[in-house]
């Protein structure tokens, strides 16, 4: 990834300062939602002004956590190959767990 | 490719004394590595959710859990410390807060103030009687 070093710099930087507030939010939100059933908790996230910076900081979150990982990836995995694939698989995760996530955002809202 | 054989790795940990500012550069990582079990966490709640009520109310369950809630509180933690770190490692980047002095003491407030916040967040959830 040396080639790659300055958007890869950028966008960790840009993703860290999005997550700052909405990390903020998020946590304060949870603790006063803390007891909520489920109804309770989706009638909360279903509302469009949190959904959407829910959303906004589930992606940021999830691209800041690939590019953290890749760059601990090329600090200690020496072997081409190894390090090929621990780069896939960390993308895919990051895909996957990330959709899944975004998705329930989304059928959350639908389903309220 | 060509490049991996020569780009820089990171030195052995074992040589060095430690420093708080390094215990702060490798709990940065160890927190961040730790946002990958998080991350799991977060979406299974919320799938969870989305999915119905039976499966909210296991993953509900679970995580309050005596297991459950040690990690959980772990994982407040982790999200301070990276957080409040991360903050401090920005500063760095705008070039701020480099004399020795200062990143020492920044250093130790990121462990001091992260502990804080967890155990002050936590108490406010047992308090308001966040377990239902």
């Amino acid at each position: 990834m040396a080639e790659k070093g300055t958007p890869h710099f950028i966008f960790q930087r840009v993703t860290a300062l999005v997550m700052i507030p909405l990390t903020i939010w998020f946590v304060a939100s949870l603790i006063a939602h803390a007891g909520d059933s489920r109804t309770e908790l989706m009638e909360w996230i279903a509302h469009w002004h949190v959904a959407v910076p829910l959303s906004i900081l589930l992606l940021a979150g999830f691209f800041h956590m690939r590019l953290g990982i890749e760059v601990i990836i090329d600090d200690y995995i020496h072997k081409p190959d190894t390090r090929g694939m621990l780069h896939f698989l960390n993308t895919l995760f990051a895909l996957i767990l990330g959709a899944i996530a975004v998705w329930s955002v989304v059928a959350i809202t639908l389903i309220v | 490719m060509a490049n991996h054989a020569t780009a820089p790795v990171s030195p052995h940990l074992q040589i060095w004394r430690w420093t708080v500012t390094m215990a702060a550069s490798i709990f940065q990582r160890a927190t961040g590595v730790a946002q990958y079990a998080g991350a799991i966490l977060l979406t299974v709640w919320l799938a969870s959710a989305a999915m119905g009520e039976q499966a909210f109310n296991t993953v509900q369950s679970l995580f309050a859990s005596p297991l459950g809630l040690i990690i959980l509180v772990g994982y407040t933690w982790s999200i301070s410390f990276h957080l409040i770190n991360g903050i401090r490692f920005l500063f760095w980047d705008a070039g701020y807060g480099f004399k020795v002095k200062t990143a020492n003491l920044t250093g130790w407030l990121a462990f001091g103030v992260s502990i804080l916040l967890t155990a002050i967040i936590w108490a406010i959830v047992i308090v308001t009687g966040g377990g239902n």
